[in-house]
């Protein structure tokens, strides 16, 4: 008792003194047992220091990228529950949490005021989905251990940084499930929120996520590639509030293959960073409405657009064909 | 299940009092016709080609076991009360076409048939016709054709049958037929009922022991009626109606705990013949409309429904050497899921023509045909052939084909990933055959080479996290075939030795995100042998089969290749006008323990045991 009353001691007087900034969510959902998967068209979702990007395609009614849940089923197996954490309740016994479908990579963008941040800390968790299914199998993907038990199996979270376009060599590795051991008592699936120390990575623009799993067929992971994230604590400043969001605004066409068009209300001038799906800044500059910025040079995938003006930001995804 | 019992009563007794009633009144003999495919479409080189009569061959739980046992095709099966689908010559699923009286009754949202639904025993004849053949019967004969015949019964008088058999892992199949003719019209009535535990014990690599499969019953249901009429002494009308129901457990794999999943199908499919006899001529109209109900639950409810019309004109006429055939055929095709944006629909329009020229030495076979699809037009799909005659033993054949696929709703209008821009698959197909035939033995010697490009495939584009629908792979297959049959009268009886050999290659020829340059594709093994020998002697025989498959790729792992056996012992006997039959046939009988497809167990060692009673 004395240890924990020490260490929420030194956490508050760290966050106090230095200014932490804390990431937890729990202004986005309005109601309880929810999720926002982004059907909003919003692009993604914006807390106090970072940004989660997130796609909706609505010709197919699919999500990518990240979603915000409240969710507190840990029991019902299947895509189904894609959106509920396996700890039935985000970090630090707290309501909200994110989590991400993450076939492809997703990244983690730095927040409102434009320029690199420092992340202390991130809360990783398995979603149930992700959980049962290791646990249990299911038609597509594998029991973890195999049919002997003794398959060397894991599911494993990379992370790497960006910074001023460049990505970094290394990455930190968490693994959601290991089933390497010698002695099979040791395996292990993650269903406790982890925290994960990242100040050894200093400033970032963005963090990619990055999933691998043993168990691999021709059309790549058989696993659920889910994983929940929370309490996210930054170091530094911001100016902004959570609130301070640039909504009115579109691009022109969507796809495109040479120019995008800002359709905004105002005649305001925004600066601009143009976002891969990785997490790279590959352009940036200034624009004001109906001004075009160039994308031919772009190689054909999915980008954000990220607009910010006076601590304000928006963000808007378009495809480059 | 009980509205089919009442309904096999209410026929049966209808038909009885018809055979009373007939009984007294005069009838008066007319010439017998039947209702025939069009030979000049159906005159397959026959070294590619086999034929069964179902009334001659053993009870067999489904079409996919069957052709696996009898044809030497490579089937997909899932074991158990799993799915069953072909490759042909290194072709994928939805690349053999199914013809139910040569009707494509192919599930137009995924191109396929699943194999298990299909009992053998409502079919009077059931054909095989490998290799590509798109320019006779249309879109997905790439791989082969697969034919399921019924045909009126003309003869007077009736006759009925039983068929009671049981198995292994709670196997009980029942099968009821009537059929009642009197030269003017004809009455066939076939009621079946199909079900199995499927919990078969195989051997777990947990401790090597054997573990029980869960969840995998299966409950069928086909009732199939047909009317025959002669309007007049050359044409006929006749109506068949093809209904099916069938629930299934799908089973845990193997690295699963527990398996909820289940898959419902409800199927009517029905048709209508009009046959035209002349003097050199014969006129075929057909009209069908299959409904197909699927429904898939795991965790998820995915409901798929389908319709499909299909209506076809064709006009055959007889030279003194020659058969020519000219056609139209109109398949509309529609469907809905929840992973649609609302009904989706196709509708193709084809014209076909086929000329063969009978020789002394070289027949000759030519065809032609020109699909409208949605109002655009597909490759013209020609088609040459010709047999030499050696001599009055040896025959060498050749054949060339253009063939084409349509791609399948779900290819084109599945969310996500669906692909409204896809193209046709096509390409062209080689086949060179030596055929001998003497009087005990009969030896078919086939190459074929086969280039489809456009292949569809679904794969991950490059930052998508949702597979979709892509023309990506070029495919070259190419192979042999080799089919040896040996007869030896001993003791007595005789003594019947078949043996086959496929090599077969089908590669893939272009980059695309699945596979890799060269890569043989997935469940296509290279190698597969089988071989059987087979005693019959007065009412009995006896018959052992030995199939050997080799290694292949799955999706996930390497599969080994597997070696199994059966035996089967027969008795069949007359009297008077009563015929009965009866079996065992023993499964898997070294008790070899393989997987078809990787994580999905198949049985071990398995019996069945059935009698059959006709009565005319």
């Amino acid at each position: 008792m004395r240890t924990f009353t020490t260490i929420c001691i030194l956490t508050i007087c760290n966050i106090v003194f230095s200014q932490k900034m804390i990431n937890d969510f729990e202004h986005i959902l309005t109601e309880t047992d929810t999720f926002d998967n982004g059907v909003s068209g919003s692009g993604g979702f914006m807390d106090t220091s970072i940004f989660l990007p997130n796609t909706y395609d609505h010709s197919f009614d699919f999500w990518g990228g990240w979603a915000i849940s409240n969710k507190k089923d840990s029991m019902t197996p299947g895509f189904l529950n894609q959106y509920s954490c396996i700890a039935g309740e985000g970090a630090k016994e707290s309501q909200a949490y994110a989590v991400t479908s993450a076939f492809v990579p997703v990244t983690l963008q730095a927040g409102p005021n434009n320029s690199p941040i420092s992340i202390d800390t991130i809360f990783i968790n398995n979603s149930t989905y992700t959980y049962l299914s290791m646990r249990d199998g299911d038609q597509f993907a594998k029991r973890f251990g195999g049919e002997t038990g003794d398959d060397p199996d894991f599911f494993k979270l990379s992370i790497k940084k960006y910074l001023d376009g460049e990505i970094s060599t290394d990455s930190i590795e968490f693994f959601l499930a290991d089933y390497r051991f010698e002695n099979n008592a040791e395996d292990y699936i993650v269903r406790d929120w982890t925290a994960i120390d990242l100040t050894s990575l200093g400033l970032v623009d963005s963090l990619l996520f990055t999933l691998h799993s043993s168990d691999i067929g021709a059309f790549g992971i058989n696993t659920p590639t889910y994983f929940c994230l929370d309490y996210v604590v930054t170091d530094g400043t911001t100016t902004s509030t959570r609130n301070d969001r640039i909504t009115a605004f579109r691009t022109f066409p969507n796809p495109a293959t040479d120019k995008i068009y800002l359709l905004e209300e105002s005649d305001q001038i925004y600066s601009y960073q143009m976002i891969s799906a990785n997490g790279v800044i590959v352009s940036k500059g200034e624009v004001s409405r109906d001004q075009s910025i160039e994308v031919a040079h772009l190689l054909p995938g999915t980008y954000y657009i990220r607009l910010l003006n006076g601590g304000k930001q928006g963000v808007v995804q378009f495809v480059r064909e | 299940m009980y509205w089919i019992s009442i309904l096999s009563f209410v026929m049966t007794a209808l038909a009885s009092l018809e055979v009373h009633a007939q009984a007294d009144s005069t009838s008066v003999q007319l010439p017998i016709i039947t209702v025939l495919d069009s030979t000049v479409r159906s005159q397959y080189a026959p070294a590619s080609s086999q034929i069964w009569q179902s009334s001659s061959q053993p009870p067999m739980h489904d079409l996919g076991r069957f052709l696996n046992a009898a044809s030497g095709i490579f089937i997909k099966s899932f074991g158990g009360s799993g799915i069953a689908t072909s490759s042909i010559r290194g072709s994928s699923a939805e690349q053999t076409l199914l013809l139910w009286n040569g009707v494509p009754i192919q599930n137009p949202m995924l191109g396929q048939v699943d194999l298990s639904l299909i009992q053998p025993g409502l079919m009077d004849k059931i054909g095989l016709i490998r290799g590509g053949h798109s320019s006779k019967w249309g879109s997905a004969a790439i791989g082969g054709v697969i034919t399921l015949d019924n045909s009126p019964d003309w003869s007077e008088g009736s006759q009925a049958g039983l068929s009671m058999n049981v198995g292994s892992f709670g196997f009980r199949s029942g099968k009821f037929h009537m059929d009642y003719g009197n030269g003017e019209w004809s009455s066939r009535t076939r009621i079946s009922h199909h079900q199995s535990e499927n919990d078969f014990r195989f051997l777990s690599r947990r401790g090597n022991s054997h573990e029980k499969l869960t969840h995998a019953a299966k409950r069928q249901q086909d009732i199939m009626q047909s009317f025959g009429l002669r309007l007049d002494p050359k044409t006929s009308l006749t109506a068949d109606v093809w209904y099916q129901e069938s629930d299934r457990e799908v089973p845990p794999t193997l690295v699963q705990n527990v398996s909820n999943a289940t898959f419902e199908d409800k199927a009517w499919r029905s048709l209508l013949r009009l046959q035209h006899q002349g003097a050199q001529s014969i006129y075929w109209v057909k009209a069908s409309y299959i409904s197909e109900n699927q429904e898939y639950y795991d965790q998820v409810e995915n409901i798929n429904k389908f319709q499909s019309v299909f209506i076809e004109v064709e006009h055959q006429k007889q030279g003194n050497e020659s058969l020519f055939n000219l056609g139209i055929s109109f398949l509309h095709n529609s469907a809905n899921t929840n992973n649609y944006i609302g009904k989706e629909s196709e509708n193709r329009i084809s014209f076909f023509t086929n000329h063969t020229i009978s020789g002394r030495i070289i027949d000759l076979d030519f065809s032609l045909r020109q699909t409208l699809i949605d109002g655009t037009l597909s490759p013209i799909l020609p088609a040459a052939g010709a047999i030499i005659n050696l001599s009055s033993k040896e025959s060498v054949s050749f054949k060339i084909n253009r063939n084409f696929r349509v791609p399948t709703l779900n290819n084109r209008y599945w969310q996500p990933g669906g692909n409204s821009d896809l193209e046709e698959e096509k390409g062209w197909s080689q086949e060179v055959t030596f055929s001998t035939r003497r009087k005990r033995l009969a030896l078919d010697l086939i190459g074929f080479n086969r280039n489809i490009k456009n292949w569809i495939l679904w794969a991950f584009n490059p930052g998508d996290n949702f597979v979709s629908a892509q023309n990506v792979a070029n495919v070259w297959s190419r192979g042999l075939e080799s089919r040896i049959t040996f007869e030896t009268p001993i003791a007595g009886g005789l003594l019947t030795q078949k043996f086959g050999y496929d090599f077969i290659r089908s590669t893939n020829q272009s980059n695309n995100p699945l596979y890799d340059e060269g890569q043989q594709l997935f469940y296509t093994p290279e190698h597969k042998f089988h071989f059987t020998i087979g005693f019959q002697k007065k009412a009995f025989e006896l018959r052992y089969q030995h199939i050997i498959v080799g290694n292949y790729d799955g999706i996930n792992d390497s599969l080994p290749g597997y070696n199994i056996g059966s035996i089967h012992l027969s008795y069949q006997s007359q009297y008077k006008k009563t015929s009965f039959r009866g079996f065992i046939s023993i499964e898997n009988i070294w008790n070899h323990s393989y997987q078809v497809i990787e994580r999905r167990p198949m049985p071990g060692t398995h019996f069945t045991i059935g009698s059959k009673i006709n009565l005319e």
